[in-house]
């Protein structure tokens, strides 16, 4: 897993890249757990993300719910399995997409 | 001594200014020597004569050539005083002591050029074990192989593995060829495209995580890789299940922090510098350390745990060149 922040004051760019599993979805919710305070603006791409789990989904859900209550987070298109994986949940729904 | 020897010289032409002790000015305003003349000289002779004692006795501090250059700096005027007690119409003393000061300018010019080819050639020495520790031919022939192997597999990412190969070649030798600072963008680009080389061999055995906060200022070529690469060499690939790079960059007080943590094997700090691989991989880290001091007054601090990891703090300081 590649995991890439940018931040430019209040906003934070995070490019995820490879495989989100168990293991890497820890990773990703210390990181990001990190990067809230202060936070207005979330952009995460996930073009190169080849395969998300379920704990993975959580990581993204859990920071949707976060960002609503502090500013916004949107999400960019993706690789077709993880486009399969968010239609088949419903998760396609709850995020806003680039 | 040598203070009374100055006062007595003082008091002496301090005196001759009232009373003609040992010089007057005539009626048509002409220097003349008077009787006490040779005390001005004498006077002057001691002070040398010191000079050249302690010189001699102190003689093994200097090196041969300044040695030789202070005893003509010292007898010149001494020939020279000796010279004015028995002949009148010439100021040698003078003359002389220009002589001596030209000598010891003419040596400290040549020793300043001397010091500073001494210091190009350490410069060149320094990029030559810079070039020679970038040749990693273990490192070449397994992404080489790789890519190989991936040419059958997925050809778009053998693509894109051999132009991250082909990237990275260059920019590690347009780093060596630049004596310049360069900017923190070029040497993440750098760093990125050998990770990415990386992690075609250790797929999810290496995590790696960029946190960068802090960006828009310049530093030395090459002061990243070599620790990154230590890290997944040294660090990760040794680790039973791999582990996690993490290259975070913060805007500290009075300086721009990058660390590298990476939470691999470790080291025990104490004896990574006496013998063993440690000190193969300390000259390339030596380097770097020298080269940041240098080129921008910047720091490297190494902390490392044994089975725990190890973290680099590299401090730049802020006052330095920022990115135009």
């Amino acid at each position: 897993m590649t995991i890439r922040k940018e931040r430019f004051g209040d906003v934070l760019d995070v490019t995820l890249e490879g495989r989100l599993d168990t293991a890497a979805s820890r990773l990703v919710a210390e990181e990001l757990a990190q990067s809230f305070y202060g936070l207005h603006e979330l952009n995460l791409d996930i073009r190169r993300l080849e395969y998300i789990s379920s704990a993975g989904l959580r990581v993204l859900l859990e920071a949707q719910r976060r960002m609503n209550l502090q500013g916004i987070m949107t999400v960019s298109q993706t690789t077709e399995q993880v486009q399969n994986i968010f239609d088949a949940t419903g998760f396609a729904n709850l995020f806003t997409m680039r | 001594m040598a203070s009374a020897v100055a006062g007595a010289g003082i008091a002496l032409t301090v005196i001759t200014q009232f009373y003609p002790l040992l010089y007057r000015f005539d009626e048509t305003n002409h220097y003349v020597r008077c009787d006490c003349f040779f005390l001005s000289q004498a006077i002057a002779f001691l002070g040398v004569a010191l000079e050249l004692g302690m010189l001699t006795k102190y003689r093994t501090s200097f090196e041969k050539n300044k040695l030789i250059v202070l005893y003509i700096y010292l007898l010149m005027p001494m020939i020279a005083l000796i010279w004015q007690l028995f002949f009148y119409g010439i100021s040698l003393l003078q003359i002389m002591n220009t002589i001596s000061l030209m000598c010891l300018f003419m040596v400290d010019a040549f020793r300043q050029t001397q010091k500073l080819v001494a210091k190009e050639r350490e410069l060149n020495d320094m990029k030559i074990q810079v070039v020679l520790s970038q040749i990693k031919p273990h490192f070449m022939y397994n992404v080489l192989n790789t890519i190989t192997y991936l040419c059958d597999k997925d050809a778009s990412v053998a693509k894109k593995a051999l132009y991250d190969f082909s990237m990275y070649l260059r920019g590690n030798l347009d780093s060596l060829t630049s004596r310049a600072l360069v900017p923190l963008d070029r040497e993440l680009d750098l760093v990125e495209r050998y990770l990415s080389l990386q992690k075609l061999r250790m797929g999810d055995e290496l995590n790696i995580i960029y946190d960068l906060e802090d960006n828009g200022y310049m530093l030395p070529p090459m002061t990243l890789e070599p620790f990154v690469e230590n890290a997944v060499t040294h660090g990760l690939a040794k680790a039973d299940e791999g582990g996690t790079l993490a290259i975070r960059t913060r805007l500290g007080e009075h300086n721009h922090e990058i660390t590298i943590r990476d939470d691999g094997v470790g080291f025990d700090p104490a004896s990574y510098y006496i013998g063993g691989e440690g000190e193969h991989q300390s000259i390339g880290i030596e380097n770097v350390r020298k080269r940041l001091w240098s080129m921008c007054k910047g720091t490297v601090t190494i902390s490392s745990e044994k089975g725990k990891g190890t973290a680099i703090l590299i401090c730049i300081p802020r006052n330095s060149l920022e990115e135009g």
